[in-house]
């Protein structure tokens, strides 16, 4: 290896070069070192205690997945936390640990479970930043081995690179380490449910750190070793860069009885990074789209006037034809802003779809984290004549939840079995859908072709709840890039939602200091039709045929 | 990928179920345009009005209502007596 370029200043060099459009979005831009030399906590001892004490109260008497995780994964998070609270106790604020380290300890805890529902998410000032790398790794397999891909780099920042490193170079070595193992290791510190998913999202956040829910990195930069497509081996240095304008997270809207606030399913993190790499890579003319979108008083009236396959809402959709029989459509999320309804989304679906042609659909859901469930489950509808079972969701069985149920009328189905369940033992509650039976069978079979399905390990959640879907009530095949989903099966509500929900009853729970935040998965749900009963969480949806990534499939991509 | 999932698509049935309608008092024309599909049956509003066997190409349907304020009518395509097909049409 030779040929160390160092990128000085390249965050500099990267604001000013990058479009107006995106700057807006993205804000302004630091190096990681220039971030960390003005971030520092403001949490107190007496914080701390406060955001222990929470995440006992919620992983302990609400976390519907605790008894599967301790079983699975032979963890503890609750005796962790205990342990943590006694340390706590037995310091004094001149003594305590600098405030990444307590960070640092209560995501290592919530990582523990392997759920990306459950989340730790960092205070005031780290949850507004988002450190990345400015390129997109994507990997392919050759000759049984996997191979790391550069496909995408951020708009704006070409010129600041090495000549040699462009989209189509290999990427062998992660600071010295071949790339496969620095993936693995990455692999493991994230929270991913099986094997796959943990290792996708190893890559995904190779390059991607939204500091709302991720540590800063520990290196300030990284020396990439590259493979030029002429064969030459290379390295450069790239600064971690950090943008400084919070990412719309529209997902946050703990308000009681607000749609958004109690039927999302979402990996937080890969939203949040699919939002960054909107911005980083996509063409301009999307970014204006979501912009536009984003500033309309009526979506219904943007999708009437809209015409052709280009969507009005690129966030969500690409749509083409790709021979004279077969359309395609990429739904890249299920997270629905809190302005939109579920109608709108439907209706854009059901534009693009009586667009392409008729005689075979591919519904590609690659890289999508999930969102708004009945989003999700109304879709399957205008696929299939069979009716629509919408898959139930559950509560654990405890106090807290009984208590929940009683007081909020729209939970009060789940009373009665969370009451039984005091005299039968049970583990959980019945099990009632999120996504009404008309909400997802009132429209009806649209679309009267076959139709296959493509997922990889990313899918998530309201996105595995559309895959078990499509399976279940037998829709066509699903082709899987990775050998199993992300297998997110549950409804996540964050604390505030159930602070606000528990309000004056002997379970109240307090406010959390400086904006920071957890979530946990509250009601799991399990399958319907042939595998009735089965939990989705941990287990995902098992592709019927598999297909390893090529280069071919990700040059032909970049083209 | 995209090549294997068409090759996959391919060798699965292709069904079309299209409908053209003209409402009149009392009664309804409804021009099918149907493939994959031996038969369908009709209702309106939940209740069975007709059923009736098809080829693939148009089938023309006349469907007595007894009522004048019809809502839905659906429309289920059977193939071997399993359901392959369905359209909703609000009237």
């Amino acid at each position: 290896m030779s040929n160390i370029t160092k990128s000085q200043n390249s965050a500099q060099k990267f604001t000013k070069t990058i479009s107006s459009t995106r700057k807006e979005r993205i804000g302004a831009i630091q190096t990681l070192n220039d971030f960390l030399s003005n971030s520092t906590g403001r949490l107190t001892l007496d914080d701390r205690k406060i955001v222990v004490e929470q995440a006992l109260t919620l992983l302990e008497r609400s976390y519907v997945h605790l008894p599967l995780k301790k079983a699975m994964h032979a963890v503890d998070p609750i005796q962790r936390l205990r342990l943590l609270q006694l340390r706590l106790d037995e310091t004094s604020s001149n003594k305590m640990d600098p405030e990444l380290e307590f960070h640092k300890e209560m995501i290592d805890i919530f990582t523990s479970v392997r759920d990306l529902h459950t989340n730790y998410m960092l205070p005031t000032p780290f949850s507004s930043y988002f450190a990345f790398l400015p390129f997109q790794i994507e990997s392919y397999t050759k000759d049984n081995q996997l191979h790391f891909l550069v496909t995408k780099i951020a708009k704006g920042y070409e010129s600041h690179l090495p000549p040699t490193f462009k989209s189509g170079v290999d990427i062998i070595y992660w600071n010295g380490v071949p790339m496969q193992r620095a993936v693995e290791i990455n692999a493991n510190k994230n929270a991913g449910s099986n094997l796959a998913a943990r290792f996708a999202r190893g890559l995904q956040r190779m390059a991607r750190r939204p500091m709302m829910t991720s540590l800063p990195p520990d290196e300030e930069w990284v020396i990439i070793g590259y493979r030029t497509q002429d064969g030459l081996d290379l390295e450069y240095r790239q600064e971690w860069l950090v943008s400084s304008t919070p990412l719309d997270f529209s997902s946050t809207d703990s308000s009681v009885g607000s749609e958004n606030s109690y039927n999302i399913g979402l990996d937080l993190t890969t939203d949040l990074i699919s939002k960054m790499d909107k911005i980083l890579f996509a063409p301009e003319n999307v970014i204006e789209d979501e912009l536009r979108l984003a500033k309309a008083i009526s979506v219904k009236n943007i999708i009437e006037k809209a015409e052709g396959l280009r969507s009005v809402m690129p966030q969500f959709f690409l749509a083409k034809k790709i021979s004279e029989d077969i359309g395609y459509i990429r739904i890249f999320s299920f997270n629905l802003p809190r302005e939109m309804t579920t109608i709108d989304f439907i209706n854009e679906f059901l534009r693009l779809l009586m667009q392409l042609p008729r005689k075979g659909l591919i519904i590609d859901l690659r890289g999508n984290g999930g969102g708004r469930i009945p989003a999700a489950e109304s879709l399957l509808q205008l696929l299939t004549p069979r009716k629509i079972t919408p898959e139930p969701y559950q509560f654990i069985s405890s106090p807290l939840t009984l208590e929940m149920t009683c007081r909020t009328t729209w939970l009060n189905s789940w009373t009665p079995s969370l009451t039984e369940s005091v005299t039968t033992g049970s583990s959980f509650s019945r099990g009632f859908p999120i996504t009404t039976t008309n909400e997802a069978n009132n429209l009806g079979q649209q679309y009267h072709g076959p139709v296959i399905l493509i997922t990889d390990a990313l899918c998530y959640s309201a996105t595995d709840l559309f895959a078990a879907g499509f399976q279940d009530h037998q829709i066509g095949n699903i082709l899987g890039i990775d050998g199993n989903t992300g297998a997110g099966g549950a409804n996540v509500w964050e604390h505030s939602l159930l602070k606000d929900m528990l309000t004056g009853s002997k379970y109240e729970l307090k406010s959390l200091p400086s904006n920071l935040n957890m979530r946990v998965s509250i009601r799991r749900n399990v399958r319907v039709g042939e595998y009735a009963g089965t939990p989705i969480e941990d287990l995902g949806i098992t592709p019927d045929i598999r297909h390893n990534m090529t280069s071919r499939d990700l040059r032909k991509m970049l083209n | 990928m995209i090549k294997k999932a068409s090759e996959i698509l391919a060798d699965m049935p292709v069904r079309q179920l299209d409908a053209v309608l003209s409402k009149q008092a009392g009664s309804l024309d409804v021009e099918l345009t149907t493939i994959g599909i031996s038969r369908v049956d009709t209702y309106i509003d939940g209740r069975p009005v007709l059923s009736q066997n098809v080829t693939d190409g148009t089938t023309k349907l006349h469907i007595n209502t007894t009522s004048i304020n019809v809502q839905m009518l659906e429309i289920v395509g059977l193939n071997t007596n399993e359901v392959v097909a369905t359209r909703k049409v609000i009237l």
